[in-house]
């Protein structure tokens, strides 16, 4: 038998599977779409192509058949499920969304988990800008444990791979914002073939105790993405980029306190002269051209003027290349890929960077007739950069620190030369000696490095040994290891001597997978079709984690020898920590399907976890076995019933699951911590957690219901998902009573419920020849509500984190908090005194400030948002995503300190109407015989603040009690609207609706017609303008509020710190196939 | 079916290898779970004499506004909220001298039981010099710990004395 296939529009398909029906005999078609098949008359052939209908026909007499493939519509789509497992999205009881590779690859994110901002309902991405490494917090269906970071199980081609942040303390001043980027980032786009989100615990269910925050499944690219032998694709990309959004700087006042200011030798605060050129703050005489001694002025005055854009110039222009080259080669029986990509970034701030290097292969084949068939890929990743910026509110190695109290009178680039002259190596050169370092210093001297190697290995063997019976094994192994380096120049303030820091990172997870596949029926011919997996698989994790850091460097200067280990003062102080864990789980899947409209599917697997054996009881009497359950079903209505023939499809579908969340390894057993040493003596004492016993691991109890329907010739697709899951038995560090002998005690308990709606459409609005034009809607709204805490929390509130800022000494602290019967996350802080119509109230003119702390709210938004349009028109394509949430709380410190130094106009703030520009007091500025400042009042400052005070008689009356905006010390109005005095504790004042929009990606792409590259030798090439993040829309000053904070490597929502802009790129893609 | 048989065995002998060393893999590699009562003898007299110490020194001061608190320098700040250092720091070093009595208890060694119970008289009557009533005949108990039976104060000094002191000798 002969034949050719073809498409709907008579083209050839290349690559089509012909095959004698219920066996495995069969042949491939050529790049021509023609085959050959020896059969005898009367069988049964099937033709199929992805993407395509099936064809089955019987086989005529020796003849030409020329076989039509019409394509599936979008119900037929296939999706990977949990193990890797391809099934119809119409059979499946649970909500998973697929993402191709045409998706993400054009508008290429750095870190891969940005590019799904807004492509996935439900799925919440957060996207940082802390540098070129910047880690992305993923939230699927919202959060179902208090402690620890809620990120997905990610899997790369059926083996899971670590996300960890490998933050493992909190760095100067309480700030681990050095932000080396969570794990999985590194996946190149361009080897992605597919993505899949595994949502809820139904879907992810086979995963166990690893499942219950939902699991990003992705595939990588195989040689069989070309059809015909051989074929070579080069994708290559230029962005740039530069700040999206910044605060509104003033530009009307220079440095100085109460209207005063005149540099002396920097290291004055206020002085006896009043010489205020420490004071670190923006609250100093007019920009008018005065005639006053500066930093660089040799004493000499001179004029005082604005420098508008000091903050903008010393940012750069990002820069980001990538270029990736794949070799695909493919036959009847084995493919290849091998692709190496080349990715650089130059980061916004100077002297940040980032190098990554992929090579990434892929080899498949099939032995015996196809019944034996190898599939082993490979992904090594080498990383590296010479500096990632610290995002901190940390004066030592932080940027964004210094921009609050910058002086607004200095031009950038006075500062370029950063080290005094004839003192390099020792002594930097700043505008003030007591506060903030000199940017650039900090830029290129308080470097933060880092090199890491890291190999995603897989292995897979399936073997048919008939056709109701299968078997196959995966062995996947992840390693990662990383070197980190951290210098501090002498003359750092707050590390005056300098310092010098190594981290030794190491990461190896392996998992070996078992599993045996029966499929009673292969003909299909019964009504009721049954198949049975079985499995095992063993996971094995081993983690190692070293710090040896010299805290003062002994010998100063430049040149390497300076950032040693042994250059040491006072010893180097030595840290380490290894982990290991294993989980062994044997696990089932049971799949019915009658007709081909009613399926079910019952899974369960049972977990063996090292981390919940007890060694003081013994494995016997531990409790470290758990099951987990789950069954979905979905029925297709539009096959059984006489429906609208303008309903095209429906589906309902329901699901129960249970799922796990794992308890730490080491919770058991009392140890003893070192300390430091007493002279020569040892010195121990007991650890400060106690844990219960009978510790168990998280449990999440989930249902889910969801409709899926398709409209008027599918035009309309509808996919519409509610969910329910309680998630009990948190693992929670509580902190009990010293006298108990311990700080605090890990036990189960307390409950969080996380319900919820998805909905993801897609109209095709039309498509002709010409034109076509479809819209994508991604919705997600999600309540994460604490319903219960652990009963010895008689207060109902637990803090997750006890002091978001623990840099600031003294005051109350800002907390994010679980309360009970409350939305999770609540942002507690003190508040303000409110009048019965919610106005503050003032004392002497100042607000009053609540004495116990109070909730702003929970960051949690009302619900996410995603937009995508697509128009062709002949060889163009136009595409953009509008992405965004609305509700939400976000708390800005930076807001808080810009407007208590003064730095910016605060016209942008919802919260206060009051310009940090009026009511200042101002003096003119001249000197006297000795050359000291001689100050004249021009102006008398003063602002009345809106809100209420109480009379002489005790009632409350308009404030009309006037104060200056920022005096000398902190008496200003700003300085205690933010909180009490030094203390900026006030959680309400800086608390802003986190609404947001942002015009996340557009691209324009153009097709070169067929003429043009079969001339070139191309099969295909295309052309795209690209831009990601173009605009942003917020009612939120200072910041872009799509940002979170990181405390001890754990990604905290809703608190926002000293965070590096965020980026508007643009770009220019070139995808050429040859 | 005999087949299926055989890989079933496969998988449950594959995770059955798995489990066996779980014991020996949840033991903590970090920190050790057994030292001498020299050690932690040695961490309970230098906290609980530096808490006593320094915060005799820098509360008292700030009580009476001799001194301020130093942020910076020329930035002073006299403020006044709740201090645990105290409270902490003293039932820190009673943990540790517990551990250390009973570890030397297992080791007969009473001349370093001796010494570490004065050492635990002199911290209850700090504390309770300090404090008054406090939990302390059940306290430092871990999760048994019963943190609402107080001792009264009269009572506490004479079983500190009685009981404590003399416990060794009598022995």
């Amino acid at each position: 038998m002969n034949g050719i296939v073809v498409d709907e529009n008579n083209i050839p398909l290349p690559g089509a599977t012909v095959q004698i029906r219920g066996s495995q005999d069969g042949v491939i078609t050529d790049f021509n779409g023609n085959f050959s098949l020896d059969v005898n008359s009367g069988t049964t052939i099937e033709v199929s192509y992805t993407g395509y209908e099936k064809y089955i026909l019987t086989a005529p007499f020796d003849r030409q058949v020329q076989i039509q493939l019409i394509p599936s519509n979008t119900l037929e789509e296939v999706v990977i499920t949990a193990l890797g497992i391809r099934r119809a999205e119409k059979a499946l009881g649970y909500a998973v969304q697929g993402i191709k590779a045409s998706e993400i690859s054009k508008v290429k994110a750095t870190n891969v988990v940005n590019s799904l901002a807004g492509k996935v309902a439900g799925v919440n991405i957060t996207g940082s800008a802390a540098g070129p490494s910047a880690s992305s917090n993923i939230n699927i269906r919202g959060a179902s444990s208090l402690m620890g970071n809620n990120q997905p199980l990610f899997v790369v081609n059926g083996m899971p791979i670590t996300n960890d942040l490998y933050t493992f303390d909190d760095g100067l001043n309480g700030s681990t914002s050095i932000d080396f980027g969570n794990a999985a980032q590194i996946i190149n786009t361009d080897d992605i073939e597919a993505i899949s989100v595994l949502k809820g615990p139904a879907a992810s269910a086979l995963y166990g105790s690893r499942a219950a925050n939902g699991v990003i499944l992705i595939e990588t690219k195989t040689g069989n993405f070309v059809k015909k032998g051989l074929g070579i694709e080069i994708n290559s990309s230029v962005q740039i980029a530069n700040p999206l959004k910044l605060p509104d700087y003033q530009n009307q006042y220079g440095s100085g306190g109460g209207g005063k200011y005149s540099y002396l030798n920097g290291s004055t605060y206020i002085g006896a002269d009043e010489n205020y050129d420490a004071y670190g703050e923006n609250w100093g005489p007019a920009l008018n051209g005065q005639l006053i001694k500066q930093f660089n002025s040799n004493g000499e005055a001179v004029p005082f003027t604005k420098s508008p854009n000091n903050v903008r110039d010393f940012y750069q222009t990002a820069l980001t290349h990538s270029t990736n080259v794949a070799v695909n080669s493919s036959s009847e029986t084995g493919q290849s890929r091998f692709s190496y990509t080349h990715l650089d970034n130059l980061g916004l701030i100077p002297n940040t960077d980032l190098d990554r290097n992929t090579f990434q292969s892929s080899l498949g084949k099939s032995l015996l007739d196809g019944r034996l068939k190898i599939q082993f890929n490979n992904m090594f990743v080498r990383s590296t950069s010479n500096n990632i910026p610290n995002s901190g509110y940390d004066e030592s190695s932080s940027v964004m620190y210094g921009w609050l109290w910058f002086p607004r009178q200095v031009d950038i680039d006075d500062l370029r030369d950063y080290w005094q002259p004839g003192r390099e190596g020792v002594e930097q050169r700043y505008a003030e000696n007591l506060w903030v370092n000199n940017p650039w210093f900090i830029a290129y001297e308080n470097t933060n490095a880092f090199q890491s190697n890291r190999l995603i290995s897989n292995l897979q063997l399936s073997y048919d040994i008939n056709d109701k019976l299968g078997v196959r094994f995966r062995y996947g192994a992840d390693y990662v290891d990383e070197q980190r380096q951290y210098r501090r120049a002498p003359s750092t303030k707050a590390v005056l001597n300098g310092s010098y820091r190594e981290d030794e990172i190491s990461f190896r997870e392996s998992n070996a997978e078992l599993i045996v596949d029966f499929d009673p029926s292969p003909e299909k011919d019964n009504p009721l079709d049954v198949s049975v997996k079985l499995g095992g698989n063993l996971m094995s994790q081993q983690a190692n984690f070293g710090v040896a850091n010299n805290p003062e460097l002994q010998i100063f200067g430049e040149g390497p020898s300076v950032y040693t280990l042994s250059n040491s003062r006072s010893g180097v102080l030595v840290e380490s920590q290894k982990t290991n864990a294993e989980i062994a789980s044997i696990f089932g899947l049971v799949t019915l399907d009658y007709n081909n409209w009613a399926y079910l599917d019952l899974t369960y697997r049972n977990d063996w976890t090292s981390t919940l054996v007890n060694p003081l009881v013994g494995i016997e009497n531990s409790n470290f076995s758990f099951g987990y359950p789950s069954a979905s079903t979905s029925i297709i209505l539009s096959e059984v019933l006489d429906l609208s023939d303008k309903i095209n499809f429906l589906k309902l579908r329901a699901s129960y699951a249970e799922v796990g969340n794992g308890a730490p390894a080491y919770s058991f057993g009392n140890t003893y911590t070192p300390q430091a040493a007493y002279g020569n003596t040892p010195v121990f004492t007991a650890g400060s957690t106690i844990s219960d016993p009978d510790l168990r691991n998280e449990r999440t109890r989930a249902t889910e219901f969801g409709v899926d329907l398709r409209l008027f010739n599918n035009k309309i697709n509808i996919d519409m998902t509610l969910y329910q899951m309680n998630s009990f038995d948190q693992i929670i560090s509580l902190p009990v009573a010293k006298s108990s002998g311990y700080d605090f005690t890990l036990t189960n308990g307390g409950e969080i419920s996380n319900k919820g709606i998805e909905i993801a459409a897609r109209f095709y609005w039309t498509a002709t020849e010409d034109f076509s034009w479809d819209t994508q809607i991604n919705y997600g709204r999600n309540r994460a509500v604490v319903e219960s805490l652990p009963d010895v929390i008689q207060s109902g509130k637990y803090s997750i984190v006890a002091d978001i800022f623990p840099g600031d000494e003294g005051g109350s602290d800002l907390e994010l908090v679980a309360e009970e019967g409350k939305l999770l996350g609540q942002l507690y802080g003190l508040g303000f005194q409110r009048g019965p119509d919610g106005q503050i109230i003032h004392e002497n003119g100042l607000p009053l400030h609540t004495t116990e702390k109070v909730s702003a709210g929970s960051y949690q938004p009302d619900f996410r948002l995603g937009i995508l349009n697509s128009f062709s028109y002949k060889n163009f394509n136009l595409s953009f995503l509008f992405d965004g949430q609305v509700g939400g709380n976000i708390y800005s410190r930076s807001h808080a300190l810009y407007a208590t130094a003064g730095t910016i106009t605060n016209n942008d703030d919802p919260n206060l109407p009051l310009s940090t520009l009026d009511g200042r007091t101002v003096y003119s500025v001249d000197y006297n015989t000795a050359g000291n400042p001689v100050y004249t009042l021009e102006q008398q400052g003063g602002v009345i603040a809106p809100g209420l005070m109480y009379n002489a008689n005790g009632d409350l009356v308009q404030n009309s009690v006037s104060v200056p905006a920022g005096g000398a010390a902190y008496t200003g109005y700003f300085y205690n609207y933010y909180g009490n005095g030094f203390n900026r504790d006030n959680i309400e004042a800086a608390t802003y609706d986190a609404t947001y929009f942002k015009l996340r990606e557009l691209s324009l792409s153009y097709t070169l017609e067929n003429d043009l590259i079969n001339q070139l030798g191309l099969q295909s090439a295309v052309i795209s303008l690209v831009g990601r993040n173009l605009l942003l829309f917020s009612k939120v000053p200072t910041i872009d509020p799509e940002t979170f904070s990181i405390r001890n490597g754990l990604f905290v929502n809703g608190f926002e710190s000293t965070s590096i802009p965020s980026m508007r790129s643009f770009g220019l893609n070139l995808n050429l196939i040859f | 079916m005999k087949n299926i048989k055989h890989f079933l065995y496969t998988i449950v002998l594959f995770t059955a290898v798995g489990c066996s060393d779980f014991e020996e893999l949840n033991l903590n590699p970090n920190e050790p779970t057994t030292v001498s009562a020299g050690v932690l003898f040695t961490s309970a007299i230098r906290t609980s004499v530096q808490t006593t110490s320094n915060e005799a020194f820098l509360l008292s001061n700030n009580a009476a506004q001799l001194t301020a608190k130093t942020l910076r320098a020329e930035v002073d700040f006299y403020g006044w909220n709740a201090f645990p250092t105290v409270w902490e720091g003293l039932y820190e070093s009673l943990t540790d001298i517990n551990n250390a009595i009973e570890i030397a208890q297992e080791e007969g060694n009473t001349k370093m039981e001796g010494a570490l119970m004065d050492m635990q008289a002199w911290i209850i009557s700090q504390l309770t010099n300090a404090y008054g009533d406090i939990p302390y005949s059940e306290a430092i108990d871990g999760l048994n710990a019963n943190f609402t039976l107080f001792m009264i104060h009269k009572n506490q000094f004479i079983q500190i004395f009685k009981q404590d002191l003399h416990k060794p000798q009598q022995s």
